[in-house]
């Protein structure tokens, strides 16, 4: 228990050899009764506190998506012991708790107790976390120094998927401001019974393509129109994610790296659902772990292992000067000439750098879309207004800082004053999707 | 603080002691100190009535007076320190006896206020740090039912000590030998009360 009740204990003692003396100098037997209910109290306070038995079981959930509200309980059970139970239920960083808390107090007093506690939490960010111990403070009823701290580790992590918002072909099919050829000079393969339009027949293509319905609709043209089916294997896509602090502007749960992280997710869903093979590298120069980024390929394998990737993506400080890709993103580039597109977020102190990545890539004759996502309104949300000049328009004009129209198509993003849906569309038509 | 069993055993007893007390009383110095009794066990219950705003570490001395003022009116009411100053009486004869037969309610009663200080010691800090208020006042509630219950069973065992001396077989074994026996066991209880965690 706390310091003031075992001072009063100790006072309490003191009171009991006080009434012994008492009883002395008075005479009296009738004190006898007064003289031992104290020390019976504490004999009897010190006898239960012993042993304490804890059990628990607890119900905590593996996987969660950014978001989600998940119901958390914890039962423990106290047998022996007299005292209180001062409990810290597991957390991890950047869980909020929507509803009840993670920190209870137990009196387990002379019966058993068996409590259930349960709290609502919901995840602010992606990523893989640990729950922390099971944590429980025993203050016995008496002695101060036998307080104890009990640890129950939660044996496993948490993985918290971002958010994924759903691209529908139809918001982007045939719409494409941009003429690009979709099919890899190199990798064309069958194609399968997903349509995707329709078009005017030309010599070669087969007769069962022939859609007699459109054609008849429209047979004052003269000419028959087929439909054209998506084809496997498709062309390389790669998301090339900018990880320097740069983008890490705002808070550690917003900012234009998660915004970038739920992009490419989306769009690697989309394009994956139309067979395009979807990569990932982050833009880090050495040391590159395999874990870190994916080749491209197709299917939901592809999908989770961009997923797992994006899940242990944190901006970091990079300082050397960018000298060559990576081998592998090198080896990919020249054999398949993927298309590209790079995440970042401009700023004076990396523009430089990701126009000499951008130009770089033409040497593969690859033009990188360069989606630029714009902090200024995400750091407005959690820094002074009177900051607001460090964010002025000069500090992230691109021109300024080098980044030709020749090397990279620019396109800029604000996340808080454009959603998800709006952007992936407009981003669709300029890369081409 | 919302009466429980507790607060009304403690408030209870305590007053039914003094009413007890003041049955015993004699002469002018017994009435004054009756009505001091009264007042310093009055005050004594103000904290627990009081609402904390921050941790409160430091312990209010006042429940322990009325214990060692009746202690004080016993030593000055029988025995040798009577024999040299009877001028100080301030109980009779039959009065002395019953107060400290019935010490034990006041005991319990100290115990009873002693529980309900620390319920909202502890309380109000846990309320600030953010657990649930109506699981704290619950748990803590079930601490000073605890405590109460075990200090009932230690009133009911002091006072069947005294029975089983006074109405048993005499074993004559005086006052001064059962003083050094209570002595011993006091030793041993404390020392295992405040033994550090080995």
């Amino acid at each position: 228990m706390n310091s003031s009740w075992n001072k009063q204990i100790i006072i309490l003692s003191l009171i009991s050899a006080f009434i012994a003396v008492v009883g002395i100098i008075s005479t009296q037997k009738a004190i006898f009764g007064s003289l031992f209910m104290p020390i019976i109290f504490l004999f009897l306070l010190t006898y239960m506190e012993k042993d304490l038995k804890l059990s628990l079981d607890y119900s905590i959930p593996s996987f969660l998506k950014v978001g989600d509200h998940v119901i958390l309980s914890v039962t423990i059970k106290a047998t022996k012991g007299f005292g209180l139970l001062n409990m810290e239920l597991p957390f991890y960083q950047e869980m909020n708790i929507v509803e009840g808390t993670n920190v209870h107090v137990l009196f387990k007093g002379i019966r058993e107790r068996e409590v259930t506690m349960t709290y609502t939490i919901s995840s602010l960010r992606r990523g893989i976390f640990k729950w922390s111990d099971i944590q429980i403070e025993y203050l016995p009823v008496i002695g101060l120094k036998r307080r104890k701290v009990i640890k129950f580790p939660v044996d496993h992590t948490l993985e918290v998927d971002p958010e994924i918002k759903t691209l529908k072909k139809s918001q982007f099919q045939l719409k494409s401001n941009r003429i690009k050829p979709r099919n890899s000079i190199t990798r064309m393969g069958p194609p399968t019974h997903e349509f995707e339009s329709i078009r005017e027949y030309v010599p070669g293509d087969p007769f069962k393509s022939i859609n007699w319905k459109s054609s008849a609709k429209t047979s004052y043209k003269d000419n028959l129109m087929v439909n054209v089916y998506e084809r496997e294997g498709l062309k390389n896509f790669i998301f090339y994610v900018d990880i320097s602090p740069y983008m890490s502007r705002g808070s550690t749960v917003e900012n234009p790296l998660e915004y970038a992280i739920v992009l490419v997710l989306s769009g690697s869903r989309y394009l994956l659902s139309k067979s395009y093979n979807v990569g990932l590298w982050p833009i880090k120069l050495f040391n590159l772990n395999r874990k870190e980024f994916v080749v491209p390929s197709s299917g939901m394998d592809t999908f989770n292992q961009i997923k797992r990737s994006l899940l242990l993506m944190e901006s970091k400080w990079v300082t050397e000067p960018f000298r060559g890709f990576d081998p592998s993103l090198t080896r990919m580039m020249l054999e398949t000439r993927p298309s590209v597109m790079i995440m970042t977020s401009l700023e004076r102190g990396n523009a430089s750098r990701i126009e000499a990545i951008s130009s770089s890539m033409a040497r593969f004759k690859i033009k990188p879309t360069i989606v630029d996502i714009r902090a200024e309104s995400i750091s407005a949300k959690y820094t002074d207004p009177r900051l607001g000049k460090v964010f002025s328009s000069r500090n992230y004009n691109l021109s300024k800082y080098g980044t030709d129209h020749t090397s990279g198509r620019v396109i800029q993003w604000d996340p808080i004053n454009e959603g998800m849906g709006k952007a992936a569309y407009r981003l669709a038509m300029e890369a081409g999707w | 603080m919302r009466p429980n069993l507790t607060l009304i055993l403690s408030v209870i007893l305590g007053f039914l002691f003094i009413l007890i007390f003041y049955s015993g009383v004699t002469g002018l110095l017994g009435d004054s100190f009756l009505i001091v009794l009264v007042i310093i066990f009055s005050l004594s219950l103000l904290p627990i009535f009081q609402e904390k705003k921050i941790e409160e570490k430091r312990i209010s001395p006042m429940k322990f007076l009325p214990v060692i003022l009746i202690g004080l009116s016993i030593i000055f009411s029988s025995g040798y320190l009577y024999s040299h100053f009877p001028y100080f009486r301030m109980l009779s004869g039959s009065g002395s006896g019953n107060t400290s037969f019935f010490l034990v309610l006041m005991l319990f009663s100290v115990i009873g206020i002693m529980a309900l200080e620390t319920h909202k010691n502890i309380q109000t800090p846990l309320i600030i740090s953010g657990y649930d208020r109506d699981e704290i006042e619950r748990e803590m509630s079930l601490f000073t039912k605890s405590v109460t219950m075990i200090g009932l069973l230690s009133l009911l065992a002091g006072l069947g000590i005294v029975i089983l001396l006074e109405g048993g077989p005499d074993l004559d074994i005086g006052l001064v030998p059962a003083i050094i026996i209570f002595f011993v066991v006091y030793a041993v209880v404390i020392t295992s009360a405040v033994r550090k965690e080995s």
